[in-house]
């Protein structure tokens, strides 16, 4: 009981200060470091390495503290997080499930696209935003996030599998012909 | 209840983000979000302020060179601003003694609330769509359509969404924000200024008889409830005008970089 309280406040406190980051600290850089989501980086961690529940809970509890700082619709945080979340476990489960860098590359890019996707569309729709999918500076901030989680990927892979010792292939296994 | 949250986490926590999404928008959540935003507002203010900090020793270095061109622009300018300010002093004198004779009341004291800059906000990173969070809102007395200003008095924006301890800002140069504003011209040209590509600002749909020059000076116009006259918005850089069209219009030039703000103020009514 003590055990669990103590992880769910640890677990609270480590979102409220990933969202206090992520909304005052990465906004005030200049534009190649505006698009760094620590929030999604981790999100998609905890997904490849743990499970969904757990990630889901980081999503309420980040999406919240992120909707409560921001002027956009309540709940647009949480929601497009959640959806994107929800897309990747389902693909990681059913097409990539060797569980190598390339793999975990692939669950970084595709919840980064899937999430600024979902948000373009809710701009587009419910929010009298402009059709952004067809700026370029849309796409050029898409291809930093996908550097920044990239990046990120391939520096904490290694540690955490070390770590965890859940995954043993760093690359595809190579199948011996004789 | 234990087998369903062994059984059914998913809905458990869609569930509880239901509950919340409902709770906020009859606002019962609005003491958590006030007593939340209060604890985490200096936290928020000082990684601002060093998000900032990296932002602007950046800047220095890539801007050095623009710089040293500015600097030879700016010495001939110079030269020309001394004729000038001798005959504003002449302008100056004749609208004291006309003030004194007509009793007018003067319309520079306006009064401020001051706020820290604590986000730039924005659903995507593009360079045009990030308005400003401060650390104000309608506790302190703060409504949408109010101007805010930098330090020396030039507006930088206005607020468009208040909530019980925060503000948000467009910037004029931000597409969508538009502010009634007249032209220090012999005319006093009035029209709508409305933001370009997050850079600059435009005024459109000036009738083509109105004489702008480069130069010209723009300020606010009055016209709006919210907004004092006579704060400077920026100045005239460009002047499109073809003699087959019906308007013409002008590009401004804000006289501040907006990427440093961290302290600005709110004028009140």
């Amino acid at each position: 009981m003590f055990k669990a309280l103590t992880q769910f406040l640890l677990f609270s406190l480590v979102s409220i200060l990933l969202a206090v980051f992520q909304f005052s600290f990465i906004s005030a850089l200049p534009a190649w470091g505006q698009n760094l989501y620590p929030g999604v980086i981790v999100i998609v961690f905890i997904i490849f390495f743990i499970d969904l529940l757990p990630a889901l809970y980081f999503i309420l509890a980040f999406g919240f503290f992120l909707d409560i700082l921001s002027f956009q619709f309540f709940g647009v945080y949480t929601l497009t997080l959640t959806a994107a979340a929800l897309v990747v476990y389902f693909i990681l489960k059913n097409f990539l499930t060797n569980r190598s860098l390339y793999s975990f590359l692939a669950v970084m890019f595709i919840f980064i696209f899937i999430y600024n996707f979902l948000l373009a569309i809710i701009s587009f729709i419910f929010l009298s935003g402009s059709f952004i999918l067809g700026d370029i500076s849309f796409w050029s901030s898409l291809g930093w996030q996908f550097f920044w989680g990239g990046l990120s990927a391939i520096i904490f892979f290694s540690p955490l599998i070390f770590w965890f010792k859940k995954f043993k292939p760093f690359f595809l296994e190579k199948k011996r012909l004789v | 209840m234990m087998k369903l949250q062994r059984k059914n986490p998913l809905f458990i926590l869609l569930a509880i983000f239901l509950l919340i999404i409902i709770l906020h928008w009859i606002g019962a959540l609005q003491p958590v979000e006030r007593f939340i935003f209060k604890s985490i507002r200096p936290l928020s203010n000082d990684l601002y302020l060093w998000g900032t900090s990296i932002s602007a020793s950046y800047d220095e270095r890539t801007q050095k060179e623009e710089l040293l061109e500015k600097i030879e622009s700016l010495e001939t300018q110079l030269k020309d601003l001394a004729i000038d300010k001798a005959l504003y002093q002449e302008v100056l004198s004749e609208n004291e003694k006309l003030r004194k004779h007509l009793n007018f009341v003067d319309n520079n004291n306006f009064t401020t609330v001051l706020a820290h800059v604590i986000a730039q906000e924005g659903l995507f990173t593009t360079a045009e769509r990030r308005d400003l969070v401060i650390d104000k809102g309608r506790q302190a007395g703060l409504s949408e359509g109010l101007a805010v200003i930098s330090d020396g008095g030039i507006v930088i924006g206005k607020i468009i969404a208040v909530e019980e301890e925060s503000a948000r800002v467009c910037l004029t140069t931000t597409p969508g924000c538009q502010l009634a504003v007249s032209l220090q011209n012999e005319t006093q040209t009035q029209g709508l200024s409305d933001g370009r590509l997050g850079l600059t600002i435009a005024m459109d749909f000036i009738p083509q008889l109105e004489k702008i020059a480069i130069s010209d000076v723009v300020v606010t116009s009055g016209l709006s409830s919210e907004i004092p006259r006579g704060l400077v918005l920026g100045k005239v850089t460009e002047v499109k005008s073809e003699s087959n069209e019906v308007w013409q219009s002008a590009t401004i030039e804000p006289l501040l970089n907006f990427n440093n703000l961290t302290i600005v103020s709110v004028v009140l009514p």
